[in-house]
């Protein structure tokens, strides 16, 4: 984790979207913080229309990509949903090679963090958890 | 204790629902298993609960963790020191 | 004495032969490589000083100088320099392997359709309730704690 924590101390600030500056520069010679904003609006737009949605987050394994509403710059919250989604994946049931999981979710009393992984990068939503009363079966 | 313990873990199975419970305590040791869940699972258990544990500062407020399929959810529950994870399929 | 200096010579070719270098002296006779085949003790007379000097120089350097080119490359055929090479990278792959494991194993895609997944409905509170209470009595089991049960834990379908 020291590595997230030290991207995260170099990171510069975009708006509501942060960009890790320990990428290989190089190969970014070309984009231009247009360019980066638009990729982070494909990848945050289904984000935002979640319901109940009060933040999210977008988290590769070299540093937090976007972040907003209540997970704006949360770097302590990246950091331990990282190292979860890491310890989940070694979960495997009868020696099955694909982790038996498409979402993990930590339910608190009223509220939810939920996360996925697609494409090497980590969805984190913070959502409202609304369900009060039991269903009775 | 231990008797009690394991008569818990087979009552929790005759839940239809239910294919799988593991008991570990915060170490990962394993306390008691039944099914799909088995001594390798202990560690994963208890130290993703410890990892949702430090998500928030509200002690009171305990976490649960699932890890949801289409087939069904792995649950995991911190009481007191020990935790919990019941393998339960979709209904 | 005779018999023992015969046997000394053998012992001491036998080692010259063992320290043989692999690669040979390519100007056993100590001259310059370049076809400047002078003589700097025949030049001395002839010329001035400073040029004997600048042969003597370029002299020493020639007999420091190891030609490998020129050299008999009898120690390593052709094939047996790409079996090294192949030998080579091989141990260079096994290494190189070995350094990759030691970085985190790369994350699976769980999804193909993250926001849809995360869009989708929470766990269902019962299940939350049903954990805890399994944690609970769990819990009580381990701590001899007397449990007043006040409802039934496992609910029997099917039953007539």
């Amino acid at each position: 984790m020291a590595r997230l924590t030290n991207d995260c101390a170099l990171r510069r600030s975009l708006g509501h979207m942060t960009f890790p500056i320990t990428w290989s520069w190089l190969g970014w010679s070309a984009f231009y913080p247009q360019q980066i904003q638009n990729m982070t609006t494909a990848l945050t737009q289904g984000l935002e229309r979640i319901p109940d949605q009060t933040g999210y987050l977008v988290i590769s394994e070299d540093g937090v990509l976007a972040s907003a509403g209540e997970l704006e710059n949360d770097e302590q919250t990246a950091g331990v949903i990282l190292q979860m989604v890491q310890t989940a994946c070694r979960f495997h049931l009868h020696g099955a090679a694909e982790p038996p999981f498409k979402r993990l979710s930590v339910m608190f009393e009223d509220h939810a963090y939920l996360v996925t992984v697609s494409g090497q990068k980590v969805f984190v939503v913070k959502r409202q958890n609304n369900q009060r009363e039991p269903i009775s079966v | 204790m231990e008797a009690t313990l394991e008569q818990h873990l087979d009552d929790t199975m005759k839940n239809p629902a239910i294919v799988g419970v593991l008991c570990t305590d915060s170490q990962g040791h394993n306390l008691g298993c039944r099914g799909s869940l088995s001594d390798e699972h202990g560690g994963v258990v208890s130290v993703l609960a410890r990892q949702a544990a430090s998500l928030t500062r509200d002690h009171t407020d305990a976490p649960t963790v699932c890890l949801e399929s289409d087939s069904g959810n792995i649950l995991i529950r911190t009481h007191g020191t020990i935790t919990v994870a019941v393998h339960k399929m979709a209904s | 004495m005779g018999c023992c200096y015969s046997s000394e010579t053998e012992a001491s070719e036998q080692d010259r032969d063992e320290r043989k270098p692999l690669i040979p002296h390519p100007n056993p006779d100590s001259k310059p490589a370049n076809g400047t085949e002078r003589n700097p003790a025949n030049l001395s007379s002839a010329r001035t000083d400073e040029q004997a000097l600048l042969s003597s120089i370029l002299t020493k350097t020639a007999l420091n100088i190891i030609d490998v080119s020129a050299a008999d490359s009898q120690g390593m055929e052709q094939h047996e320099y790409m079996d090294k090479a192949r030998q080579y990278s091989t141990k260079l792959a096994v290494l190189s392997n070995t350094l990759s494991q030691k970085k985190p194993t790369p994350l699976p895609s769980l999804t193909s359709q993250p926001h849809q997944v995360l869009a989708s409905e929470l766990v269902p509170y019962s299940d939350v309730q049903q954990v805890s209470k399994i944690a609970a009595y769990a819990y009580s089991a381990i701590s001899q704690i007397k449990v007043d049960a006040k409802e039934e834990l496992v609910v029997q379908f099917a039953i007539p």
